[in-house]
């Protein structure tokens, strides 16, 4: 979904920067953005206290709390999935095959489980 | 009162109504557990994310005994399900059968959690401590198990979607149409309330799926959509969730 709502807005995303944060992603202060998932998924308090202030000022106060919501929502979501071994839909495994290898997620152990064949 | 009023970033009401929803669950009988039972599983994870450094000190459950109200191999479930699930492997799931819990409490275990990371980040992210628990409410646990739930290829049986799902895929995904039940919504399903649970958390929250495929889609307008995506894709990266 990140490849194709970038699209959609004409940008160019670089889908390294996912796996390899000191890069340019291409989405707009996708920089503050990845820290402060470091941060808010991390252990480091003094991290978390500077991305969040660097978000509010970046992207404002709205945008803080929206980043914390999905933030929120996909911690709950992969544990989830992580915890129950489901399966991922064909179509999308079909459409990611080749970022999955380069980004290296096709190693991840749960893809053991979600990349079995129904 | 407002579960936030101490914050004074601008909050959308749903998400709100859904923090608040949230928490009531966990003090109320879920399926197979109590509501003192749930709400040790919250404490539970808690507990375990502040030792790890997730999470700041909890005042509210600091000193907290957990180990009354649930066994040894529950509170195991619940505090490696709140630190990690990266290295999860079926054998974890079978480790907890092998000592007595159902598949079914498993989900519930799961789902609880799950569910408190989800409420216990975004408080995280703002910058307010824990939102506290309510006090446990009495009753016993439905012991309800959908009967249309099956092997779909996850560790867990699961209730499908569209027809096979019968009523139950109806009322828990809310239509028949079986795109309306992707395996993230059908993973915690053999405990029908958790599933709800974490569907209503990720209508608030991130969309609801009729509005996934719709790119330019965002609850907040200084947030896009790609904006969006990239922050999902970090976080899952992190947690190594292959979904």
């Amino acid at each position: 979904m990140l490849r194709a709502s970038a699209n959609a807005r004409g940008l160019t995303v670089d889908l390294q920067a996912v796996a390899d944060t000191k890069r340019d992603s291409g989405i707009p202060e996708g920089g503050a953005l990845l820290a402060f998932a470091d941060a808010v998924t991390g252990s480091d308090g003094q991290a978390m206290a500077r991305a969040r202030a660097d978000l509010r000022r970046a992207l404002g106060p709205a945008a803080l709390v929206q980043a914390a919501a999905i933030a929120g929502n996909f911690n709950m979501n992969d544990r989830a999935a992580n915890a129950t071994g489901i399966l991922l839909e064909g179509m999308f495994v079909r459409d990611s095959a080749d970022f999955r290898a380069a980004l290296g997620i096709d190693r991840y152990p749960s893809a053991r489980n979600t990349l079995r064949p129904k | 009162m407002n579960l936030y009023a101490d914050s004074d970033l601008p909050i959308r009401a749903a998400l709100v109504q859904a923090h608040t929803d949230t928490l009531h669950s966990f003090a109320a009988p879920g399926h197979w557990y109590s509501g003192a039972e749930r709400r040790a599983l919250v404490t539970a994870a808690r507990q375990a994310r502040v030792e790890a450094g997730l999470q700041e000190v909890d005042a509210s459950s600091a000193g907290a005994s957990v180990s009354s109200a649930l066994p040894a191999s529950v509170q195991k479930i619940a505090r490696q399900v709140a630190v990690s699930t990266n290295d999860l492997e079926r054998s974890f799931f079978e480790q907890a059968l092998a000592a007595g819990i159902s598949d079914a409490q498993y989900v519930e275990i799961v789902g609880v959690v799950s569910r408190a990371v989800n409420v216990d980040v975004f408080a995280r992210g703002i910058g307010v401590p824990l939102r506290p628990l309510p006090a446990a409410t009495d009753g016993a646990p439905s012991q309800h198990r959908p009967r249309t739930a099956r092997d779909e290829g996850a560790w867990v049986p699961t209730i499908p979607g569209g027809a096979r799902g019968e009523d139950e895929a109806k009322q828990v995904y809310g239509s028949a149409d079986p795109q309306a039940a992707p395996f993230i919504y059908r993973a915690l399903s053999l405990v029908p309330g958790e599933a709800v649970g974490l569907m209503q958390l990720g209508a608030a929250q991130y969309l609801e799926i009729s509005n996934f495929m719709d790119l330019e889609f965002t609850f907040e307008p200084t947030l896009t959509r790609p904006q969006y995506e990239l922050l999902a894709a970090r976080v899952s990266a992190l947690n190594e969730c292959f979904y």
